[in-house]
């Protein structure tokens, strides 16, 4: 059993009128010790939406309306709220998409950490002075700047602040939403390699939200890419990268400018993400996608499993597997038949 | 830039502002009412040159801005009047024949007794219900602390002062105060419930019992705002609050505590009027700012933390809140100076304002001039004390 | 931040819907609505003409409300309730006066303050400052009182009514907050694209101002121009109160400067003293709500913060597609 596996979560969030715009429609995956799982996608494909499921830090017109989060067997979903708030930090930490106002402008950075230490930790004064700093030199900041105001940290050490502050307490998973973007290149590779880096050290275990596909060939151990609120593909990276199943998945790929190939033209996929409010009735992908048929735009896909570890949700898929399936059998039979008639 | 910086820009703007207060009062004062030694001697008993002596004692013959004529040329109006306001000399009064710094000083420290305990108490208590309505955004306690601001806020602070004296100087009976009260609070309890029950009646699912439940609630917050305000009027109309003055015309006080505990009954109910007028101010801009930094995405981490809602308000969302409360507090200044002008004319209170109000009726150019000054200034210096403050607070100032 | 969250403006249809929806917007509509009308018709509503001079006894004087006056009598012995219902439209209309003209000068000093930028604006936010800090009734009170009646203009002798002074006053240093709100929305505006565009194709600045920016600006002012009324209309009574208004003008309040000064207290005529007052009361009140709600529709802010309450749905919602296979829980046990 993975240390965290998410079972067919679906968020939605209210109108006022209580209509409901689902955001987050059946997704499943899991993460085990160590490892650094991607999910990833266009913006407003629910990527952030479910990172923020995961610890129920949704805003309050959202709310989880079926599925489960299991962790260390306890389903985060329907834990009561005073005992999430004891896996939250703890088992559990979040760096946010734009650190910049993460930090309460009024109080040091040291501060802030120490908090977390003192919530869950029970640290006195002194030995998490201390701990604070540790944590500070573990991400590249010098200690003396605990005393700082986070207004007096560039971005990028904000962002480097908000991870030693995540680290805090030791927790088994962090979830990283959008760490390097806002941040320039240089400051993105720091980034990179401190998150590889902690891997391997902390033997953590990293959820990394992002829409750059670079990114996520660096670090990533599996990769969950999302679209429209649905898992399209889910896998391991070398067979995201090098084999992908799923039109979406291989659009996206295509559309990453090739630094190898700098005479080749900027490829995009045309049209726009579904809007909640408008969703079409088959697969949500259908709109823009190349070898849509006449089942893709009545029926919604559902997650199809093409191989040990490789989910692909498409309905071009699933028939090719089924008429791949189907050829083998035939051939077999073909095969037995003509060795049955000897 | 440094907080050094800052300080010195701020006291430059706010020694400018105070000049600029100074020239512009002169030339209020000066220039438009055509001649101002018409107005101040206008006692048709004086004859011709009589008015010449008085306008010559009150340096009223010389030229306004600069002396041409030979010798000094800052024996003007304009340069006398700023080296008498250096030397704190704001002139003689038309009507008392009194330097009228005096009398400004005699006025000004009643007002503040007056303004003071009103301020202290609704920032005490309109920061704690801000806080309180921010936090429980859209509940029945924060719709009631908007409609009362709402309330306050369109009563002008005179009209409020005139009903709390209409209260306190009826004679009705206990009686007939339950009795007019039970009449509107049972036609407001219909009100309420022909609000609501079109929500009730929708009988969408079966949380039926869930809407009786909040139209219950609806009816018992009203119920209970109403139970106040009838403590309340109770209070004001039956408590023989005097209905004016600071003092009991004509009576001794043989200690000092039959003069306080005079005193503090006069007080009451100006101090109640302005108390409302202030608690909707302070409670709604309190509620704003709260909000604002509920939304913040520090808010988010620190719940993401861990932390319980109420450690979040205590630690985080309530020392940044205290912010523009420091700027509040000081820009109030200047409403409540315009308040207290109002206050006091309705309550006849001997104060400030009061003063301003009966120079105009009485033509006493002096002290109008005084006291504008003075009360120009003070907001002014307020202000920038508030900008000080505020530099020491805020550590984004503090240290670059 | 989305590049198009300026213009969520709503325009036409999705406004009147949003308007419609929320009450408060409406009531402050009606009560205000209410008491223009109720102006406008004057002469069809009043009982009595205010204006006109009656000739009263003793009796007359202070007259507790009766068949013949619903409301009482005044200190002069005129009919309350006309006075009241005359006295909405000088009220009224100095309000609304004071407040263009404030809307005016705002308009005008933010949209250049906000599209020029640098010295100018640094000059023109200067001066609201100034203005700002200095308490607003005493600089009104010294201006109305101080400003001459009669000036001898090139000769001619001009003579100011009280009411276009105080009109004047009120509008002059009303100005502040619309100016600032129009600049900070010119300066976000300047920013969007399509102004850049606009430039780059070779618009001129008046054009820019006057297709691009002033439409975006504008329904904000209006909703600011709204609350700018209700501040109005306080002054105006706060001053007339104080004896600084025109004593032949039927404001509400002239009605509550005379019944103050007159007596009204001491004898306890009450009827005298709270209609002009609960008038000042329907009017700011119905402004208010009105450019609160105006403020919130065109300006929207989030409905909830971090700390509030979480939802809870009523049932759960069928989020799986009929037909779909649940996969089974990608862990473990390899392929099927």
């Amino acid at each position: 059993m993975a240390m965290l596996e998410v079972r067919d979560l679906c968020t939605s969030f209210f109108t006022p009128d209580e209509a409901e715009m689902p955001a987050v429609v059946d997704v499943s995956f899991s993460l085990e010790e160590g490892q650094t799982l991607a999910l990833v996608g266009e913006s407003g494909c629910g990527k952030t939406t479910c990172a923020l499921s995961i610890m129920r830090l949704l805003p309050a017109n959202g709310a989880i309306v079926g599925g489960q989060i299991l962790f260390n067997n306890c389903d985060l979903v329907t834990m009561p709220e005073d005992e999430l708030r004891e896996v939250r930090w703890k088992d559990i930490s979040l760096i946010f998409q734009g650190a910049m106002n993460a930090f309460n402008p009024v109080r040091t950075v040291g501060d802030q950490i120490a908090e977390a230490l003192r919530l869950h930790m029970n640290m006195e004064e002194a030995i998490a002075k201390k701990r604070v700093v540790e944590l500070l030199e573990l991400v590249g900041i010098v200690g003396s700047r605990a005393a700082q105001y986070p207004h007096q940290y560039s971005g990028g050490m904000r962002q480097r602040g908000m991870i030693a502050m995540a680290l805090a307490c030791m927790p088994r998973i962090l979830i990283a939403d959008e760490p390097t973007t806002a941040l320039d290149v240089m400051v993105q590779a720091q980034i990179l390699e401190l998150l590889e880096r902690l891997q391997k050290e902390l033997g953590l275990a990293v959820i990394l939200v992002t829409h750059d596909l670079g990114v996520v060939a660096e670090i990533c151990q599996k990769v969950v890419v999302m679209y429209g609120g649905k898992v399209a593909e889910y896998a391991d990276v070398d067979t995201i990268y090098n084999s992908p199943q799923h039109p979406y998945t291989q659009r996206l790929l295509e559309a990453f400018p090739d630094l190898n190939r700098p005479g080749d033209s900027l490829a995009s996929i045309p049209g726009y993400p579904p809007r909640l409010s408008d969703l079409p009735p088959g697969c949500r992908f259908e709109p823009r996608c190349p070898v849509a048929f006449d089942r893709c735009q009545v029926e919604d896909p559902a997650v199809h499993q093409v191989a040990a570890d490789h989910w692909v949700a498409c309905h071009l898929v699933e028939k090719l597997a089924l008429s791949q399936e189907d050829r083998r059998r035939r051939a077999e039979q073909t095969r037995a038949g003509v060795e049955g008639g000897r | 830039m440094s907080q050094r910086d800052y300080l010195i820009r701020k006291l430059a703007w706010g020694l400018f502002t105070v000049l600029f207060v100074v020239a512009l009062n002169f030339f209020l004062f000066r220039i438009m009412p055509g001649d101002p030694a018409k107005a101040g001697v206008k006692d048709p008993r004086l004859g011709r040159e009589q008015q010449e002596a008085l306008r010559v004692r009150f340096g009223l013959d010389k030229p306004v801005f600069l002396n041409l004529e030979g010798g000094n040329p800052f024996d003007s109006q304009f340069f006398i009047y700023l080296v008498n306001l250096a030397r704190g000399d704001l002139g003689i009064s038309y009507k008392e024949n009194r330097p009228v710094i005096d009398i400004l000083l005699d006025r000004l420290w009643r007002t503040v007794v007056l303004v003071m305990v009103a301020q202290i108490v609704s920032i005490l208590l309109g920061v704690g219900l801000g806080l309180l309505a921010a936090w429980r955004r859209g509940s029945s306690f924060d719709v009631w602390a908007l409609a009362f601001s709402l309330i306050t806020w369109s009563l002008p602070t005179f009209f409020l002062g005139i009903i709390m004296l209409i209260l306190a100087s009826s004679r009705m009976s206990l009686v007939g105060l339950t009795r007019t009260l039970g009449i509107m609070g049972g036609l407001g309890a219909v009100l309420v419930v022909l609000w609501r029950l079109p929500k009730v009646l929708r009988l969408a699912d079966g949380t039926l019992a869930e809407k009786w439940l909040r139209l219950i609630n609806t009816l018992l917050t009203w119920g209970g705002s109403l139970v106040v305000l009838y403590l309340f009027v109770l209070f004001v109309v039956r408590g023989g609050f005097p209905t004016g003055g600071m003092e009991t015309a004509g009576r001794t006080y043989p200690s000092l505590a039959s003069y306080l505990l005079d005193l503090g009954k006069h007080m009451v109910l100006p101090t109640i009027t302005f108390g409302l007028v202030l608690l909707g101010e302070y409670m709604i801009i309190m509620r704003s700012s709260v909000l604002e930094i509920l939304s913040e995405d520090y808010i988010l981490t620190a719940k993401a933390k861990g932390l319980t809602n109420w450690q979040i308000l205590r630690d985080h969302a309530l020392k940044n809140a205290m912010l523009p409360i420091v700027t509040l507090i000081a820009l109030n200044l200047g409403f409540t100076v315009s308040g207290a002008i109002q206050l006091e004319t309705v309550f006849s209170w001997p104060g400030l304002g009061r003063t301003i109000f009966d120079a105009l009726s009485k033509l006493d150019y002096p002290v109008l001039q005084g006291a504008f000054l003075l009360l120009a200034v003070s907001v002014i210096l307020a202000n920038l004390s508030a900008d000080l403050l505020y530099s020491y607070l805020d550590p984004r100032i503090r240290n670059v | 931040m989305a590049e198009n969250d300026l213009a969520v403006i709503p325009r036409g249809r999705d406004f009147w819907t949003a308007f419609r929806r929320n009450k408060l917007g409406i009531a402050g509509a009606i009560l205000l609505g209410g008491m223009i009308l109720m102006a406008l018709l004057a002469p069809l509503v009043a009982p009595y003409d205010p204006r006109q001079t009656v000739e009263v006894t003793l009796e007359d004087i202070y007259a507790p409300p009766s068949p013949e006056h619903l409301l009482g009598t005044d200190d002069g012995g005129k009919d309350v309730l006309s006075s009241f219902i005359y006295g909405a439209r000088i009220s009224m209309f100095v309000g609304f006066t004071a407040s263009f003209i404030a809307m005016g000068i705002g308009g005008l000093a933010g949209l250049v303050a906000g599209y020029y930028g640098g010295r100018v604006s640094n000059l023109i936010m200067r001066i609201t400052d100034i203005l700002l800090v200095i308490p607003d009734l005493p600089l009104m009170v010294v201006l109305v009182a101080l400003i001459p009646r009669k000036v001898t203009v090139f000769g001619a002798r001009l003579e100011f009514p009280v009411l276009a002074i105080i009109i004047a006053v009120i509008g002059l240093l009303g100005w502040t907050s619309t100016a600032r709100l129009v600049r900070s929305q010119v300066l976000s505006v300047k920013e969007r694209q399509f102004v850049t565009r606009a430039r780059a194709v070779g618009a001129s600045n008046a054009h820019i101002i006057r297709h691009h920016i002033f439409p975006l600006v504008f329904p904000l002012m209006l909703a600011n121009t709204v609350l700018v009324i209700s501040t109005s209309i306080l002054s105006e009574s706060s001053l007339s109160f104080l004896g600084l208004g025109d004593p032949t003008a039927v404001t509400w309040g002239e009605m509550l400067h005379f019944a103050f000064s007159r007596g009204a207290m001491s004898g306890g005529f009450w009827w005298a003293l709270i209609p002009p007052g609960i008038g000042i009361v329907i009017v700011v009140f119905g402004c208010t709500l009105l450019g609160n709600v105006l403020e919130e529709i065109l300006n929207p802010r989030l409905k909830a913060h971090h700390l509030s309450p979480a939802y809870q749905p009523r049932k759960r919602s069928p989020a799986t597609m009929p037909g779909e296979v649940k996969p089974a829980p990608a862990s473990g046990g390899g392929g099927e």
